[in-house]
C-alpha cells in the first residue's frame, strides 16, 4: 500500500506552549483516515501544521517529496486541499467569486463535478457567502476543496455545528468523494466518522494515542476513554 | 453664498487629498495588517520629486504641471515598492510592533533625506496660471485647484473599484482583506497581492504628493505629517478595508474641518473632526462601511 503523506516527529509549538509532541502518522494513498480527539488535544494543529500555517519541525513527506520549507499555498498547489474547521468561507464576496478563488492555473476547474454534489449553490452563485446557512456555507467550502483535483484533501470538522438532517447531506457528499481521493479529516460525530473511515487515528495530549482500521470504531468503551471530556475535566487539562 | 461655496470646495479638496493618502492605508491595513507610517513621508518625498520636475521644465506649463504629476506618482510608487520588498516583506513574520517601527522608521530616513537635498525651508511650486486660478461654475467661483484634487481622487476611486470588483487580482485582495489565511490555503500566494497594494497604496501617496502642492503651493519635509494623521482618522472611521466608507469619510472629515474653521474659530475644525472620531469609536467601533468590528 502506498502511503500519500508521511508524518514523522512532528512537533508543533504554538506561541510559547507545545501542542504536538513528536507525531508520527501515515496516510495511506485511496483511503480515508479520520482523526479524533478530545477538543483541544491539538486535532486542528496537526492539520494547520501539515497546510504549513504553523511553525513546525519533523517530516512531512508528501507523495515522496519533502514539505519542508514551503510556504502555505506551495503546499497547496503539490496537491493538498483544505476545508478548514470553521468553513472560513469569504463572507462579502459571492458564491461564485468563492469558487472563482479555487480555480488555479495548470488545472482545470472541475464545476460540473461541484454542482453534481452540491446543486444547490448552482442556484445561490450570485448571493454572498455570508447569508448562506451553515451548511450551505460547509458545501461552498467543500466545494472550493474539490474544485481543482488534489492528491490529498483535508477536511476539519466539516459537520461540526449542523443540523441532524444536514450531516446527512455532507457525509453523503464525502462518501462520494471519498471514492475517488485521499482523505484525511477529523471527525468527533462517531456516526459519520463510521460511514467515512478506512483508517482511525486517536490523539491524545499531542501524541497518537492509537491508531488502526475502522474497527477502532466499533469498540465504543474504550473509544470513550479517549475521548470523553469528563476524563481530561478531572485531570485538570482545558 | 459665495464663501459658503467656497469652503464647501476646499473641504472637497482636503478631503479628496486625505482620500488619495487613505484609500491606500486602508487596502494596505485590510489586507496586510500593517499600519504604514511611511505614507506621510512617501507623499512628502514624491511631492519633491514633483518641484524638482517643475524646476527641470522651467516654465509653469500645463505640460510640465502634467508631467511632474506623474513623476511624483510614479516616484511614490516606486518607493513604496522598494520598501514592500526590501524591508516588510521580511517583517510580515515578526508582528504589529515591528512592521509598525519599519515604517516609522522608514518615514525618517525619507523626511531625512528631504531635509538633507532642499533643506527645511518650504520649497514653492511654480504653477500655470490656469491651475492656479479659478473658474466660473454656475455663477460661483471655484479654485481649479479645488477641481483638479476632487477628480483625481473620483478617478482613482473608479480605478480602484474596477481593479477590486472586476479583476483576479482584485478579487484576490478583497478575499485577502476577510482572511489571508484562507486565501493561500487555496493555493494562492498573497505576498503577490501585498506587494501589489502596498504598491498601488504608494502610487496613490505619490500622486496625493504632487496635488497636495497644487493646493499648498508649497512643500516642506512636513508636509506628509498632517495629512498621515487625518488619512488614519479617516480610515477609522470610514471602516478599515472599504473603499467607500473611506470616500466618504475623507469628504466628511475635510469639510468639517474646514466648515468648523470658517464659521466656528480657527482650529474648531481639528477639534470636530477629532469629536467625530471619538464618537465613532464609541458608537460604531467598525465604522462607516466596515464589517469586522477591528479598529486600529
Ligand atoms: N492561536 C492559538 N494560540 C494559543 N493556543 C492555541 C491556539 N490555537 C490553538 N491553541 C491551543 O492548542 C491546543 C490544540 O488546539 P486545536 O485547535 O488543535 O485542538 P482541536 O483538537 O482541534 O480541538 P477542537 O476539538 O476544539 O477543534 C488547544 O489547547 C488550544 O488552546
Ligand atoms: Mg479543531
Amino acid at each position: 500500500m502506498t502511503t500519500t503523506l508521511t508524518i514523522r516527529g512532528l512537533h508543533t509549538t504554538i506561541g510559547t506552549s507545545q501542542i504536538l509532541h513528536g507525531l508520527d502518522l501515515d496516510v495511506a494513498a485511496g483511503r480515508t483516515t479520520v482523526v479524533l480527539g478530545r477538543n483541544g488535544v491539538g486535532k486542528t494543529t496537526l492539520m494547520r501544521s501539515i497546510l504549513g500555517y504553523l511553525d513546525h519541525t519533523g517530516e512531512l513527506t508528501f507523495r515522496g517529496a519533502s514539505l519542508a520549507g514551503l510556504p502555505t499555498h506551495q503546499r497547496v498547489r503539490r496537491g493538498i486541499a483544505y476545508v478548514p474547521e470553521n468553513r472560513d468561507v469569504f463572507a462579502g464576496l459571492t458564491v461564485a467569486e468563492n469558487l472563482r478563488l479555487a480555480e488555479r492555473r495548470g488545472a482545470e476547474p472541475r464545476y460540473e463535478l461541484v454542482f453534481d454534489l452540491f446543486p444547490e449553490l448552482k442556484q445561490r452563485l450570485a448571493q454572498t457567502a455570508g447569508s448562506l446557512s451553515g451548511g450551505q456555507q460547509q458545501m461552498v467550502s467543500l466545494a472550493r476543496g474539490l474544485l481543482v483535483e488534489s492528491h490529498l484533501l483535508i477536511v476539519d470538522e466539516p459537520t461540526k455545528g449542523l443540523a441532524p438532517r444536514v450531516v446527512k447531506e455532507v457525509v453523503a457528499v464525502l462518501r462520494a468523494v471519498r471514492e475517488q481521493s485521499t482523505l484525511l479529516m477529523v471527525e468527533q460525530n462517531l456516526m459519520a466518522a463510521g460511514e467515512l473511515a478506512d483508517d482511525v487515528v486517536i490523539l491524545s495530549e499531542g501524541r497518537i494515542a492509537k491508531t488502526g482500521d475502522r474497527r477502532i470504531l466499533a469498540n465504543r468503551e474504550e473509544l470513550r476513554r479517549y475521548l470523553s471530556v469528563a476524563r481530561s475535566a478531572e485531570h485538570g487539562v482545558d | 453664498m459665495d464663501t459658503f461655496f467656497l469652503i464647501l470646495a476646499t473641504g472637497l479638496s482636503v478631503g479628496a487629498l486625505y482620500y488619495l493618502l487613505a484609500s491606500g492605508l486602508s487596502l494596505i491595513f485590510g489586507l496586510m495588517d500593517v499600519l504604514s507610517f511611511a505614507h506621510g513621508a512617501l507623499l512628502t518625498f514624491s511631492a519633491y520629486s514633483a518641484i524638482m520636475t517643475m524646476n527641470w521644465f522651467g516654465a509653469a506649463s500645463t505640460g510640465a504641471l502634467l508631467a511632474a504629476i506623474v513623476v511624483s506618482t510614479l516616484v511614490g510608487g516606486a518607493v513604496a515598492f522598494l520598501v514592500e520588498w526590501l524591508f516588510l516583506r521580511p517583517m510580515y513574520a515578526r508582528g504589529h510592533l515591528s512592521q509598525l517601527l519599519v515604517t516609522m522608521g522608514i518615514g525618517l530616513v525619507l523626511i531625512a533625506a528631504v531635509t538633507i537635498g532642499f533643506g527645511p525651508d518650504p520649497r514653492s511650486m511654480p504653477l500655470p496660471d490656469n491651475v492656479s486660478g479659478s473658474i466660473d461654475v454656475f455663477g460661483v467661483l471655484i479654485p481649479v485647484s479645488a477641481l483638479v484634487t476632487v477628480a483625481a481622487a473620483l478617478l482613482l476611486h473608479a480605478g480602484l473599484m474596477a481593479f477590486l470588483r472586476r479583476t483576479r487580482h482584485g478579487l484576490i485582495v478583497r478575499a485577502g482583506v476577510e482572511n489571508a489565511d484562507m486565501v493561500r490555503g487555496l493555493g494562492i500566494d498573497v505576498a503577490k497581492s501585498f506587494a501589489m497594494v502596498f504598491t498601488i497604496g504608494g502610487l496613490a501617496a505619490g500622486l496625493a504628493g504632487a496635488l497636495a502642492l497644487v493646493y499648498v503651493r508649497a512643500g516642506t519635509p512636513h508636509l506628509g505629517d498632517t495629512y498621515l494623521i487625518y488619512a488614519f482618522i479617516v480610515i477609522v472611521i470610514g471602516g478599515i478595508g472599504s473603499l467607500p466608507g473611506t470616500l466618504i469619510a475623507a469628504a466628511l472629515v475635510g469639510l468639517s474641518q474646514q466648515f468648523a474653521n470658517h464659521y466656528l474659530t480657527g482650529g474648531a475644525g481639528d477639534l470636530l473632526v477629532l469629536a467625530l472620531l471619538a464618537l465613532m469609536l464609541l458608537a460604531r467601533p467598525q465604522g462607516l462601511f466596515g464589517k469586522t468590528g477591528r479598529i486600529v
